[in-house]
């Protein structure tokens, strides 16, 4: 009897898992597709600043190691469940997978084109309400926050992928029903990983740092590092099954740890010594789950370049440690990259059975480097500073630590402490600048222009700063000069000539506004910011029927647009239409449901309807975002007034000039006087 | 080395190398128009050579990869006539690699993140599991694509943060879509060598003779479609006589790839005069 001739589409499959290429040749070709998603991504998607960030540093840990380590991750989850499930080779479903990850790079063209030019913001899932509201995803004529309309076509297309996978392969319906629901699963479990990790020590009873600050911050400087040692803790244990199931020489190999342990011991006896150094300034270090992964992947990565052997074969063994280590070092840190290529470089040109000095120095070295790396894994970039106890170099690198937990944590006035504290041991341009971002947060506009003048060389982040200062104070010819001066230089320039335009149409100069909106269309600004500023101009000159449809024109353009709502809700604020002003705020809070402001703002309209209760809430709410706004507590005062508790009253108006001492309207309030009962 | 400068001498890779940079040049030109900013010369520079090396690592990947097709062909690369191992090339092509990554980082990060994303659409092109190349009219896509990321490289000096989203409309079509047309001939040197290695191409896909006929209107139509996108009826002068030209060289026996690209540069020529006597031509107006 004949068996029937394959299908196409068996046929394609088939010409897909048998193509005949290295690992090596198969790994970069993942890579190249993760890269031109990541790359695109941050042309078309989110701000549309180009590499995500206006810094080469965070831009290179989002692109190079953030998001390929996240979507490396997902590949060998989904290489195990169409292994368990088809019971095929793992290279063959390596291969098709390979080709079925070009769906990822569908979404940013997707979202450009959807969104009119103005992209998705692509987030991870919350909490597990947003995880919840995850399953109306495939409802098509609904808008979720939680994903794009380009992330919907790339999963449906990774589902249906799976299915015609798993029931071309075994021809069994249940199996075929149960890849996408396994995919889905999988993708849900991804979306919330970081975040349900950062709640860990909340639900502990640990309640000092956000969950979000133990995310962004921790050790490390850049918020990608954290999100890259979890995927690389995901990709050891997939990597570990995969490698037991396919390779056991490998795997075995990657499990004996004793041919290591000289040098894990000096690496973990680093990692101790660091911790225990940096303790008394970085006094939270035990609490942050991200740390204990640290250790683990830092550790276990010594292991890796100790045992990967460049002269092994087949070399696929090499590959798969190299490109792990790889990885891993500069996740962890490019001081520690470095000590792992020399400790490389080292272990790979000592022979090892020689009975010589050279090897006994060659060994020394090798412990000693561990240490250090093991060292740098807590002190990072102050190493080799901080290494040597003497002088204050670990107090500097720790309040350092410290103080930017507590900016991210927005406790400003514990973070400007802290910084101040590093300033007495040794002043640099980083320090001066967020001692002058708590400045300006804490609303003490004047220090902070003093000590933001005084950077040498100004970044991004210290002009935006600086300007923002002067404007607060009404200084705009300033503010106007400090952003063309640093557009002329190159820096940012669309980024600044749309912030002029923004100002100029605050302050309603119309011909200004124009002129700049007009460069700032050269320097592919989006149609949504477009008019929405132009909205700005036409409410701030009172225009509200011309506002109005400038904003709905933004909200045409992106109906996502927080400011372009915000502006809306502003113009019938203006107009006395409170009704339709909370409508727009609320819209607003759909899309930024931590935007202390839009809380405010529902409150002031609370406020107006003597509706004390919900303002009271509202006001609360705003402040549980940012308890260090003075405009808060004023108005938590004025409900107390309202309500007849006017010592309440005076001690919230106190409680807003402590944060802020030129906050004029609680001077005023406090001028008022208090009754005795 | 001076072994690698013959290979590279030969054919039409000189060429080639020149397309690549004419839309860079076109992209300074147009950032500097722009943004009425001063030509930065050593980014400038720097980007050029960036552009180039980047070039010639494409090149050597596609030799290795293409080695089978090329050996049908009898087109001598460094690899097929034996001058070079696979390895000792593959060598070269790493240090042109690192060669265009350094000089694009020495510009700006940015810089070397499009050339990092040229480098990575030829590998996809010429390389498995993708190779791209195989796939017409994908194959034809990629390389009009890869113009256009030169010229938006060289526009990014001007304007890092959305290079992508800033750049001109009207330029990235005026780049795009006459090479779209166009750019099937290079393969018709290649048909023997493709059609024995499952490439597909106009000609594979049409057959040689249908093949070079589309091919040969379709050059034409390239050449009609640049007065078209700019809006300038007046090149047309040019423009129709050229692609005529170079329709005829298209369809005449023996094939030879250089008079095609010959036409193509007093194209260029022209079209660099017309440019820097009217800008406005390729700008897009900015909207008050």
């Amino acid at each position: 009897m004949k068996t029937p001739a394959p299908g196409i589409l068996t046929r394609i499959l088939n010409s897909i898992e048998t193509d005949n290429y290295p690992f090596l040749i198969g790994g970069a070709g993942l890579f190249a597709i993760i890269t031109v998603r990541n790359i695109f991504e941050s042309a078309f998607e989110g701000s549309q600043v180009f590499g995500f960030s206006v810094y080469a540093s965070r831009s290179f840990y989002m692109i190079f190691s953030h998001y390929p380590l996240f979507y490396i991750a997902f590949f060998l989850c989904f290489l195990l469940t169409l292994y368990f499930l088809t019971g095929e080779k793992m290279s063959r479903i390596a291969r098709t997978l390979i080709v079925g990850m070009t769906v990822i790079i569908l979404p940013p063209f997707i979202d450009i084109i959807i969104s009119r030019g103005s992209g998705y913001d692509l987030k991870y899932l919350r909490n597990i309400q947003e995880l919840s509201r995850s399953f109306r995803f495939f409802n098509p004529v609904q808008d979720l926050t939680q994903s794009s309309w380009g992330q919907r076509a790339e999963i449906v297309l990774a589902l249906g992928g799976a299915v015609f996978y798993v029931f071309l392969k075994t021809r069994n319906l249940l199996k075929s029903a149960a890849a996408p629901v396994i995919f889905f699963g999988i993708i849900l479990i991804f979306g919330i990983i970081p975040n349900l990790a950062a709640r860990i020590p909340a639900d502990l009873g640990f309640h000092r740092f956000s969950p979000n600050t133990l995310i962004t911050a921790g050790l490390f400087k850049i918020d990608s590092q954290n999100y890259s040692i979890i995927f690389l803790f995901l990709i050891l244990v997939a990597g570990f099954f995969i490698l037991k199931i396919s390779r056991k020489n490998i795997f075995s190999q990657m499990t004996f740890i004793k041919p290591s342990l000289s040098y894990l011991a000096p690496a973990a006896v680093g990692i101790i010594y660091g911790w225990v150094m940096i303790r008394p300034y970085w006094p939270y270090i035990p609490y942050s789950p991200f740390n204990y992964l640290l250790i683990l992947v830092s550790l276990l990565t010594v292991h890796f370049v100790n045992i990967a052997d460049p002269r092994s074969r087949p070399a696929e063994g090499f590959f798969i440690l190299a490109l792990f280590s790889a990885f891993s070092a500069i996740a962890i840190g490019p001081v520690y990259a470095g000590l792992l290529a020399l400790f490389f470089l080292v272990r790979n040109c000592r022979k090892p059975d020689a009975r010589d000095i050279s090897n006994h120095a060659a060994r020394a070295a090798l412990v000693l480097i561990s240490f250090c790396a093991g060292f740098s894994v807590i002190f990072q970039n102050a190493t080799f500073a901080a290494i040597i106890p003497t002088g204050r170099s670990a107090e500097h690198h720790g309040r350092q630590v410290l103080g930017w937990n507590y900016f991210i944590n927005r406790d400003f006035p514990d973070a400007l402490e802290q910084y101040r504290q590093a300033q007495n041991i040794r002043a640099n341009d980083e320090i001066r600048k967020r001692i002058g971002q708590c400045y300006l947060h804490l609303g003490q506009t004047g220090p902070a222009i003093k000590i933001l003048k005084d950077i040498k060389r100004p970044d991004y982040e210290a002009i935006l700063t600086l300007a923002d200062a002067y404007s607060q104070t009404g200084r705009i010819p300033e503010t106007v000069r400090l952003y063309d001066s640093a557009r002329e230089a190159n820096i940012e320039p669309a980024e600044f000539i749309t912030a002029v335009a923004q100002i100029m149409a605050r302050h309603g100069d119309r011909e200004k506004t124009f002129s700049y909106l007009a460069r700032a269309v050269a320097y592919g600004i989006p149609r949504f910011k477009y008019y929405q500023i132009q909205g700005d101009l036409y409410y701030q000159n009172g225009d509200f029927n011309a506002a109005r449809a400038a904003y709905d024109r933004a909200l045409g353009y992106n109906p996502r647009s927080v400011t372009a709502y915000a502006g809306k809700g502003m113009n019938y604020y203006r107009q006395g239409d409170l009704t339709r002003a909370e409508g727009e705020f609320m819209s607003a809070l759909r899309f930024s449901p931590d935007n202390f402001a839009l809380y405010n703002n529902l409150g002031a309209i609370s406020l107006l309807k003597k509706d004390y209760a919900a303002a009271q809430g509202y006001f609360t709410r705003s402040l549980a975002i940012n308890p260090t706004q003075a405009e808060g507590y004023y108005n938590l005062g004025l409900i107390a007034e309202n309500t007849g508790d006017l010592p309440r009253a005076h001690a919230l108006y106190q409680k807003a000039l402590a944060i802020n001492p030129d906050f004029l309207p609680a001077t005023e309030a406090l001028k008022k006087p208090v009754k005795d009962d | 080395m001076i072994k690698l400068i013959r290979f590279w001498l030969y054919g039409s890779r000189p060429f080639i190398a020149l397309h690549y940079l004419f839309p860079t040049a076109l992209g300074v030109f147009i950032g500097y128009h722009t943004f009425n900013k001063p030509v930065y010369f050593l980014p400038c520079a720097l980007t050029f050579l960036a552009v180039f090396f980047s070039f010639q690592s494409s090149i050597i990947l596609n030799d290795i990869y293409d080695i089978k097709t090329d050996a049908y062909t009898r087109r001598a690369t460094p690899l097929t006539s034996g001058g070079y191992s696979r390895r000792s090339y593959l060598i070269w092509g790493a240090v042109f690699l690192a060669a265009g990554l350094i000089a694009a980082g020495a510009v700006g990060y940015r810089i070397m993140l499009i050339i990092l994303l040229g480098n990575i659409l030829h590998f996809l092109y010429s390389a498995p599991p993708f190779r791209l190349k195989k796939f017409f009219p994908l194959s034809v896509i990629m390389l009009a694509s890869g113009a256009v990321l030169a010229a938006i490289v060289g526009y990014a000096i001007y304007e890092p943060a959305r290079p992508f989203l800033s750049f001109p409309g009207k330029a990235a079509l005026f780049i795009f879509i006459p090479l779209l047309f166009s750019l099937n001939f290079r393969d018709l040197a290649d048909y023997e060598g493709d059609r024995r290695d499952n490439v597909s191409s106009l000609f594979t896909v049409l057959g040689l003779n249908t093949g070079r006929i589309v091919n040969a209107v379709m050059v034409f139509l390239s050449y009609a479609a640049v007065p078209v996108i700019l809006g300038y009826p007046p090149l047309f002068i040019a423009a129709l006589p050229l692609g005529l030209i170079s329709c005829y060289f298209c369809l005449k026996k023996p094939f030879r790839e250089r008079n095609v690209f010959i036409i193509y540069f007093i194209l260029v020529v022209i079209l660099t005069v017309l440019f820097n006597l009217k800008p406005g031509i390729v700008l897009t107006p900015v909207p008050r």
